[in-house]
């Protein structure tokens, strides 16, 4: 979601102070911040729907769903980033208040303009965290789910899901029809 | 590589003419033909580097590297890409010499660029991987060291091997194995 950024060096306490009152989020890269622009109503409604499935999956099992307006703190690389969706299953985690860092779920839902950056450096970023078991990214062009798994042996693997599939993510034992993510999603109602 | 669009239905059979004949070269997705933009200097180079390591590596083995003039044709996904390198083992690519286009290949190498990244990591990639042959799909930044592998293991998936400074790039479809800096060689930005 990344957008503008500006180029005088902020720390990442200076950084986080400011996101406590800015009226708009912001990114932060090595001393960098950068504005996040507004989302779709299909951006927001995929975002919703994952959002409310997941709570209510993880209800009473000792994880967290977080909407974008939680941060999630990259700190071998000196970032912050609002994922979409993340699930946070680390008792680590529970004292932070304005950031998580043990995510085992990360989700973005794809837009034009991030997708190169969602792909590219931002999950280069996110595979830094070693909680990390799977990166999701949903289009919002069509009904595709790319899920991104930790293997056995450490390494990423690629599942793709399309329409009439059952998309499963494997960190939080979560299935679910790929419909269900896409319901009453504005572009997506056939 | 793509840039820029023209608006009326093209056929394969129509675009294959044109590209025969136009000065400048055209992808072609599902009806639609999209312009090419140049390269940069660096991101020439890294193909370059590529393209002349794996050339010598193949040779003798029956199988062809071929640069970003040569076109791959996706039938399934009705597209026709010029992929920055290519390899291909296939003998059916090739029975006939006059074809434009490989279709087997089972190796392709992006460099990426900041205006295609998001395609050749996204659709373009999703278009390639209904590729039967292909075993290799591998980006190479232009603004870093780094060589991400995307491989195909035994179970069909699709598995991402990153590589980046002091490490050592390996490519399973064709066996090569070379140090990172080597496809970094003279490239502007990465020199030492």
């Amino acid at each position: 979601m990344i957008a503008s950024k500006s180029y005088t060096y902020i720390s990442p306490e200076e950084y986080l102070e400011g996101e406590k009152i800015n009226p708009i989020k912001h990114e932060y890269r090595q001393g960098k911040v950068y504005a996040m622009s507004g989302a779709s109503k299909a951006h927001d409604a995929i975002a919703g729907n994952l959002f409310a499935m997941l709570r209510s999956h993880v209800r009473g099992k000792g994880c967290r769903v977080y909407t974008p307006d939680m941060k999630v703190k990259v700190e071998a690389v000196d970032v912050f980033y609002y994922p979409d969706v993340k699930v946070t299953c680390d008792a680590r985690d529970k004292d932070e208040v304005y950031f998580k860092r043990y995510p085992c779920l990360v989700v973005e839902v794809l837009s034009p303009k991030t997708q190169a950056f969602d792909r590219g450096e931002k999950f280069a970023d996110y595979r830094l965290i070693e909680t990390l078991k799977e990166y999701v990214l949903i289009s919002q062009e069509r009904m595709t789910v790319e899920c991104f798994g930790r293997n056995a042996e450490g390494d990423w693997e690629l599942y793709t899901y399309g329409p009439g599939e059952e998309v499963h993510l494997a960190s939080v034992d979560f299935r679910c029809p790929i419909a269900e993510i896409y319901e009453d999603v504005p572009i997506m109602s056939n | 590589m793509i840039a820029s669009k023209s608006y009326t239905y093209i056929s394969p059979e129509e675009y294959l003419e044109g590209e025969k004949i136009s000065p400048i070269k055209h992808e072609y997705r599902e009806g639609e033909v999209y312009a090419m933009s140049g390269a940069s200097k660096a991101h020439d180079k890294i193909a370059v580097n590529m393209l002349a390591m794996l050339s010598s590596h193949v040779r003798g083995t029956g199988c062809s590297v071929y640069s970003s003039d040569m076109k791959v044709r996706v039938e399934a996904a009705d597209v026709f890409y010029y992929p920055d390198v290519k390899v291909t083992c296939d003998a059916r690519d090739d029975r006939n010499p006059d074809e434009q286009f490989i279709r087997y290949p089972r190796l392709i190498v992006e460099v990426l660029s900041p205006t295609t990244q998001g395609f050749d990591r996204g659709d373009k990639f999703a278009n390639y991987r209904l590729i039967e042959t292909l075993q290799e799909y591998v980006l190479i930044s232009q603004e870093r060291m780094m060589v991400e592998c995307f491989r195909l293991n035994a179970e069909g998936r699709w598995v991402l091997y990153p590589y980046g400074p002091g490490e050592e790039v390996h490519l399973a479809s064709v066996e090569f194995r070379c140090p990172i800096a080597d496809i970094y060689e003279k490239v502007p930005g990465f020199n030492s």
